[in-house]
């Protein structure tokens, strides 16, 4: 459920700021930096400003696991590509209609991106589902650690009986594998367009 | 106007992106364990590379494990998937089947999927030795299997191969045949789409002129396919030093990077030193080495990718 909320603010904040560079200097922002970049100093900068006990619940909770990754340059890149597409006159026949930047967003920009939306959506949906190594190093609490955390501390509890993990690991692989029948299309799209590899 | 649709994501990209790669230098110049130390200046980075002699033995031996991961991964998967790729192109019964069935792993999470292989992988109940039993190779023990590949062949077949000719690990080689399955079909998408920008008429000229279907794959599929192999090259390469989940999953903490450390690979390692032991400030130092190594194939991928995007 939080995985839902969070790509709704993902997905508008993406939306958000793809608009303005379709008009902008072309020069893309291209943010190189991998995670592997980022892990340590956001480890150092989310344990130091908010204590383990810390009633806000930030680490250790679900709010660690969500903030870094709403704004992720890959999705920007992506509607960026989409929105380059968009012919300049649409944009001047809408401004003598009367339609602001706000109206033009909404009435014309989004109704014609829908596929590469959904294509972000889903690559998000998969880069948290599939989420490892953060919630690992950032959180120790059962009720809120991610379905991968769950699966490898779960190998522990299930030794030898491999029959209860395999069928542990059906659990967790089977949303992944119904997503992926429904909406292969844009997956393969995203995947051959920009060339992500988890 | 634009700025303020700009800020939100802005904001949030400056906070955990442009601010933590700083900060990681910033931290990689102090000793720090567990809280904020003295100010060292690049002696982290002296430590690691040659000044302490146990941090410079395992930062180059992690070095080594990584490129050796490369090596042995990289090529097998591109030549496969080529080959997958090209024979799907042509018009085979039930390619999107193959299709869909190749890509599925690549959407599975990596702890899913190689939990699944530590079963595969089993000496005892393992799926690959039960198979390998019938042909009559027994007691091989994939990955808790710290010697070299070569060595064991040589073994097998009563050669006596000198310690620097050992080869990866067997473990090593089991995480690589997992590597392989599980991004082979990413390639395989990749090759399909560049396969089809290849005009058809190429081909119908070039048959004309007698060419052999070996000929045809050699002299027009390969050149023109080669930004798609070249991007494919560093996004795999890329994507083997940033493997992390299936080794950690594999090899499993008080252990991670086991047998013998011959699956350490320095991603691992930078979680092991910041993480398990605590030395966020040598961390930190063999983190920026890490990010260095991955933005130099970044740089030449972003230049592949310049060249293959389209602007309508």
């Amino acid at each position: 459920m939080r995985n839902i909320w969070k790509h709704a603010v993902l997905i508008f904040a993406a939306l958000l700021v793809a608009y303005p560079f379709y008009y902008m200097v072309t020069t893309a922002f291209k943010n190189m930096m991998p995670a592997e970049a980022t892990l340590i100093p956001n480890f150092v900068m989310m344990t130091r400003l908010f204590r383990p006990n810390d009633p806000t619940r930030i680490v250790d909770g679900y709010l660690v696991q969500i903030l870094p990754f709403i704004a992720t340059a890959f999705s920007i890149f992506l509607l960026r590509q989409q929105f380059l597409g968009f012919p300049k006159e649409l944009k001047d026949a809408a401004r003598i209609d009367g339609a602001g930047d706000v109206r033009f967003l909404w009435s014309v920009v989004l109704p014609n991106s829908v596929s590469t939306l959904v294509t972000v959506a889903i690559i998000g949906f998969l880069a948290s589902w599939n989420a490892f190594q953060w919630p690992l190093i950032m959180t120790s609490r059962p009720d809120i650690q991610p379905v991968q955390i769950g699966l490898n501390a779960f190998r522990g509890e299930a030794g030898s009986s491999y029959h209860l993990l395999m069928a542990a690991a059906a659990f967790v692989v089977a949303p992944v594998v119904a997503l992926y029948l429904v909406g292969q299309r844009y997956l393969v799209q995203g995947v051959a367009r920009t060339g992500i590899r988890g | 106007m634009p700025f303020v649709f700009l800020f939100p994501a802005m904001a949030l990209l400056a906070i955990f992106k442009v601010f933590p790669a700083l900060f990681a230098i910033y931290i990689s110049l102090f000793r720090w364990d567990v809280i904020q130390g003295a100010f060292r200046g690049l002696d982290n980075y002296a430590d690691i590379l040659w000044a302490n002699p146990t941090r410079a033995e395992a930062f180059w031996r992690a070095m080594s494990t990584t490129f050796t991961y490369v090596l042995i991964t990289i090529p097998l998967e591109m030549g496969l998937a080529l080959v997958i790729a090209y024979v799907l192109f042509q018009r085979l019964r039930g390619r999107t089947f193959y299709r869909t069935a190749y890509y599925l792993p690549y959407v599975t999470s990596t702890v899913a999927a190689a939990t699944v292989f530590v079963w595969i992988f089993h000496p005892q109940f393992g799926l690959l030795n039960a198979g390998l039993g019938l042909v009559g190779i027994s007691g091989l023990t994939w990955l808790q299997e710290p010697d070299g590949v070569f060595q064991m062949i040589g073994r097998a077949v009563g050669l006596d191969v000198p310690g620097w000719a050992a080869g990866p690990s067997l473990a090593l080689v089991s995480i690589a045949i997992f590597s392989i399955w599980h991004f082979l079909g990413f390639q395989i998408v990749i090759f399909l789409s560049g396969l089809g920008n290849i005009p058809e008429e190429y081909y119908e000229a070039a048959r004309l002129d007698g060419a052999s279907g070996r000929q045809l794959f050699t002299n027009i599929t390969l050149p023109l396919l080669s930004p798609q192999i070249f991007f494919v090259f560093t996004i795999a390469t890329i994507g083997v030093f940033r493997a992390f989940n299936e080794i950690y999953v594999f090899t499993f903490p008080p252990l991670l990077g086991g047998p013998l450390d011959t699956t350490r690979t320095l991603n691992v390692l930078v979680f092991r030193t910041f993480f398990q032991q605590g030395q966020i400030g040598l961390g930190s130092a063999l983190g920026v080495i890490l990010t260095l190594l991955i933005l130099a194939f970044t740089v030449i991928q972003f230049r592949v990718l310049e060249r293959r995007v389209v602007y309508q």
